[in-house]
């Protein structure tokens, strides 16, 4: 092998792991802000009685559901750039993941509470709570528990969505990955690396939510 | 406490209330009978406003009800409600089921309603289920929690709709018998069910609905016994 080429060792592993870190951490942060979105995303889509809230929620949601994460983040980054609004590269890349997030996570809100009979709705009403009571303290637990097993669905899908920060040059663990192979040229090794990596967060992801989901489910 | 006149209804363009007219007086026990989609039940409903009304007025104890409205709450705590299909809240205890309105509607503070909750549920007969959950419980203790839960907001009006017609023969009794209770003990209840030997106990008067009229109205006696109304006549050969 040249000399110009540092063999692949330990510390690149190191490298890599630390590159998981930015990952993970991008993702809470996704995950965390893109819930708030969606909470709010889920309670306009299902208030009945006014019609602009649910219609301003449901264009959000087609627009950034519909169109592709990667060019979202591009858009954020280069896009605005040209318009003279240099974003710095996470705030470029955490933006579109969050409204990504609200968007998926606000449809799966919705599914939860529209999955709530309305007889659960009207029994708080004929105890004199307000909309927002029932929904607090009727809808919700019971929806928050048929929302666990989609919400890691889109969990699992969102750390692998925080891959393409890559494209703007930010380093996560993909584009560590990336970084390594160039040179140490062991390209298989390094990504089979990376995916297991991958992996390694997502597996403990879906067993959490498998005890989360039947610890719940008790009094279905 | 009760004044219903000449209210209408339609859903969408069906026509299912068509001028009811109808008054409870404090302490007295109205059963309503009549064939399934005749407009009984949506009376109740229209009572405490979870349906609206788009004809005539309805007043609980002097106050109009208007479905949608902000003030309807105020009177929907003072009316009690019961289901046919108990919607008991599934992730709370009975005794949290009983208790949830009086803290966060009523502003008990949560001692005094875990005591009021487990005085009603006592009432109801469950005091040893204080920690069961509704999954753990049969039907008829589900439909006694959810009397317990209504009863706890301390109602001047109770409105059964049908509440023991989801629920398995041998457990129709011990929810008639609570509601039985009630009735002695003086409160004003509408009971729209098809439990004739229960209106026959308790009823002061019957009143019975056909195609979204009040087609006759009596004491239980004048309406078992000497029927007028055609309609009223075959309905009760059809259910003895």
């Amino acid at each position: 092998m040249p000399e110009i080429f540092i063999a692949f060792s330990y510390k690149d592993v190191l490298y890599l792991l630390q590159a998981s870190l930015v990952t993970v951490a991008l993702c809470a942060m996704a995950f965390s802000c893109g819930l708030v979105v969606a909470l709010a995303i889920g309670l306009m889509r299902t208030a009945r009685r006014v019609r602009v809230l649910r219609f301003v929620a449901a264009a959000y949601v087609e627009v950034f559901r519909g169109t592709p994460l990667l060019m979202q983040i591009f858009i954020a980054y280069f896009g605005l750039s040209i318009i003279g609004l240099q974003l710095p590269k996470f705030v470029a890349v955490s933006i579109p993941l969050i409204l990504f997030t609200g968007a998926f996570m606000g449809e799966i809100v919705r599914a939860g509470i529209e999955a709530i009979p309305r007889g659960q709705w009207e029994a708080g009403w004929s105890l004199g709570m307000s909309y927002m009571q029932v929904m607090r303290w009727v809808v919700v637990p019971t929806a928050v528990r048929i929302m666990i097993p989609p919400s890691v669905g889109f969990l699992v899908q969102l750390v692998k969505g925080t891959s393409l920060a890559y494209v703007v040059g930010y380093v996560e663990l993909t584009r560590a990955g990336y970084i390594v192979s160039q040179a140490t040229y062991a390209t298989m090794l390094v990504f089979t690396l990376v995916g297991l990596i991958y992996f390694g967060i997502n597996y403990p992801l879906s067993l959490a939510s498998q005890r989360l989901e039947a610890r719940l489910k008790r009094h279905a | 406490m009760l004044k219903i006149e000449n209210v209408h209804k339609w859903f969408g363009s069906l026509h299912v209330l068509k001028g009811i007219s109808m008054e409870v007086a404090r302490g007295e026990v109205v059963v309503v009978i009549g064939r399934s989609g005749s407009g009984k039940s949506t009376i109740l409903r229209c009572v405490n406003g979870l349906e609206p009304i788009q004809q005539g007025r309805i007043l609980v104890d002097g106050e109009l009800v208007e479905a949608h409205s902000r003030h309807v709450r105020k009177i929907r705590e003072e009316v009690g409600f019961v289901f046919q299909s108990f919607n008991l809240f599934p992730y709370y205890t009975a005794q949290e089921n009983v208790s949830l309105a009086l803290k966060i509607v009523k502003k008990v503070p949560p001692d005094q309603a875990r005591g009021i909750a487990e005085q009603m549920l006592g009432r109801v007969g469950l005091s040893d289920k204080l920690a069961a959950y509704p999954d753990q419980l049969s039907g008829g203790q589900q439909q006694r929690v959810a009397i317990a839960r209504a009863l706890a907001m301390s109602p001047k009006l109770m409105l059964f709709d049908e509440v023991t017609s989801a629920l398995d023969p041998e457990l129709v009794g011990e929810v008639l018998k609570v509601m039985q209770d009630l009735a002695e003990g003086g409160m004003t209840m509408v009971v729209v069910t098809h439990e004739m030997g229960f209106a026959r106990a308790v009823a002061d008067r019957v009143l019975f609905v056909h195609e979204g009229q009040i087609a006759e109205e009596g004491t239980t006696e004048q309406i078992f016994s000497a029927p007028r109304n055609e309609n009223l006549r075959s309905f009760i050969q059809s259910i003895l």
